[in-house]
């Protein structure tokens, strides 16, 4: 009965401990998501090595199952395999999007 | 239900802006075609695709040069043509100058003029009429032509040769020496003048040497065109004379030949004034139930002539695209011919750009005309075609033969061109590998509700009637000038010698030397 107790106490302390750093975390990823959403919403994002404007919406090939499609190029609607980044047109240097 | 089908949940804006983005993507993308890039410039217009679907465009400063179109009939040449002069004539400066011996091309272009006409508004449909000068031949109306004005700079008696080898093609009758002697005087007079050659003046002229003499020669500022007229009963026999009388019966027998032919200059600049405005001459010398085809060959090459001395004589170039449809009835006449080659030649400097069409150039031109017009020109425009036209691209698809390679690229072209399906053709610029392009459609006037016959009518009434004038005006005109040269009296009557019932028919072989013998001695035709 004790030890039940003081393992629920220090389990609560640990995760007590661990929130802020969590809590960094899940704010840090909303903030990540909500960026990401800004740039699928605008549907272009300009490449950090040779500044060109590359299209997100664009006539594309998924990796995995091969269909082509007019759409968004990092997720395929019909596997739903999702691509987490992309050559750039220009310069072929991978933009991480996701 | 993950966070990404959140994020990527707006699939149907994505679609749209994909396709978006794609049409934009190809448009704007470098050409790889080497030759489709260079066939762009300033003004360009699209001309047709290739069969990737890239557009061809095609600069005015590359069609302004000499050019060359031919292919089989019915292949697209007429629709290809009007894209051409469209395109050229659409930039601010440039004149199109169309010849029609068939009258096709002439057809596509006025109805298309006729379907912008009805697109405009009231306001802006004038200065579209006042664009075109219309050289044609209607029911009660004509465009009169002006043959015996010559321009600043021009040997008057260049133009009369030119005229009278015009002249010539008007008959089958195979014109002797002394003929063509003829007519060249009877020219140089009415240029000398500044007259229309009539019936009456053709009569009085070659018959009656007192009229000659006292009324012609006094008027002559040219001592040696006096001195022939003078002594034109001794330089010409009466039969050649009478001969030349019998052909002008037969040309100046219909109103049209008599208006054609019978106009002063002073009349059609007084009943046809020209238009500063007008940028494109089309003139329409196709035969029809009006005229003749010999006397619609006449203009057609009389058009030829004015328009290349206009061109060599202006002081400032002026860039001018000469379109000549059927060229090989153009230059039959040698000296015409010589005149386009040498117009080609050096005309070019002054802006003249002469394309050249034909159905068949390597069998329908003499051999000296279509090498000097392939070596001139700078741009070639084939559809389908046998093997020995076909051959004229030859030299520039950049195979030599040598290879079996070569040999099987060669056959395979020349195949390709002898299959060559409607509206598909093969622009050549020299220095440039040749394009396969599908030709862009004309708009079809059935397609707007509007049938041929309709728009025909209204370019006659609304854009060609600015140029042309009434038959009854014109032969008005041309009697009162008559009147007043041959101050009222009657032409004479040719002499009636010819009737069957008066031929004097030989016995024998002795009779028959008998009257040649006196012939000669007369100084009568043999």
């Amino acid at each position: 009965m004790k030890s039940s107790f003081v393992r629920t106490i220090a389990l609560a302390t640990l995760y007590i401990l661990a929130a802020p750093i969590y809590a960094i975390v899940g704010i840090r990823r909303v903030g990540h998501l909500w960026s990401v959403r800004n740039v699928l919403t605008a549907g272009k994002i300009t490449c950090p090595h040779c500044s060109a404007v590359n299209d997100l919406d664009v006539l594309s090939i998924c990796g995995r199952c091969k269909t082509v499609e007019y759409g968004n190029r990092l997720r395929c609607s019909a596997c739903r395999n999702v691509t987490k980044g992309f050559n750039c047109d220009r310069c072929t240097v991978t933009i991480w999007v996701l | 239900m993950n966070i990404y089908d959140l994020l990527f949940r707006n699939s149907g804006e994505a679609y749209q802006r994909a396709r978006v983005n794609e049409g934009r993507a190809r448009a704007t993308a470098p050409i790889e075609n080497a030759a489709v890039a260079a066939l762009r410039g300033p003004h360009d217009f699209e001309v047709g695709r290739l069969d990737d679907g890239t557009v061809v465009r095609l600069a005015p400063r590359d069609i302004g040069r000499h050019g060359i179109v031919f292919g089989a009939s019915g292949a697209g040449k007429s629709y290809a043509l009007h894209l051409l002069m469209d395109g050229f004539a659409a930039v601010p400066g440039h004149r199109v100058e169309l010849v029609d011996p068939k009258g096709e091309s002439a057809i596509v272009a006025a109805e298309q003029a006729a379907m912008r006409y009805l697109v405009l508004a009231d306001d802006e449909r004038e200065a579209f009429a006042a664009r075109f000068r219309i050289i044609d031949v209607g029911e009660d109306r004509v465009t009169p032509a002006n043959l015996f004005a010559v321009p600043a700079g021009m040997s008057p008696s260049l133009l009369a040769q030119l005229r009278a080898a015009a002249t010539m093609q008007t008959s089958e009758h195979d014109f002797s020496d002394l003929m063509a002697h003829a007519l060249f005087t009877i020219y140089s007079v009415a240029i000398a003048l500044q007259r229309g050659i009539t019936k009456a003046l053709t009569r009085r002229f070659f018959l009656d040497e007192t009229f000659r003499v006292q009324v012609i020669a006094p008027k002559l500022a040219d001592a040696s065109l006096r001195d022939t007229v003078t002594n034109l009963e001794a330089i010409l026999p009466l039969a050649t004379r009478q001969a030349v009388v019998r052909q002008f019966d037969i040309l100046l027998s219909s109103r049209i030949g008599r208006i054609s032919f019978g106009l002063s200059p002073a009349a059609v600049a007084r009943l046809a004034p020209a238009d500063a405005r007008a940028v494109i001459t089309i003139a329409n010398c196709g035969a029809s139930p009006l005229v003749s085809p010999d006397v619609a060959q006449t203009r057609a090459i009389n058009r030829v002539i004015d328009v290349i001395t206009e061109a060599m004589v202006r002081p400032e170039p002026v860039p001018t695209m000469f379109v000549i449809e059927e060229v090989a009835s153009i230059v039959s006449q040698r000296i015409v011919g010589r005149y386009l080659l040498e117009g080609s030649r050096t005309a070019r400097w002054k802006g003249l750009g002469i394309v050249a069409c034909s159905q068949d150039p390597t069998t329908a031109l003499p051999r000296d005309v279509r090498h000097a017009l392939v070596l001139n020109a700078r741009w070639l425009l084939a559809f389908e075609s046998g093997r020995e036209d076909a051959s004229l691209l030859l030299p520039y698809i950049g195979t030599t033969g040598e290879t079996r390679a070569d040999t099987r690229r060669r056959e395979g072209f020349l195949a390709d061109m002898a299959a060559l399906p409607q509206q598909h053709a093969y622009i050549l610029r020299k220095g440039l590998s040749p394009l396969k392009v599908r030709i862009h459609d004309v708009p079809d006037p059935k397609k707007r509700g509007r049938s041929r016959a309709e728009l025909l009518d209204l370019f006659a009434r609304h854009i060609a009637a600015r140029s042309m004038v009434h038959l009854d005006d014109a032969e008005c005109c041309i009697a009162e000038e008559d009147r007043e040269l041959l101050n009222g009296e009657v032409a004479p009557e040719l002499p009636n010698g010819t009737s069957n019932a008066e031929i004097e028919r030989p016995q024998n072989v002795d009779a028959l030397f008998d009257m040649l013998k006196r012939g000669k001695r007369q100084g009568g035709p043999s």
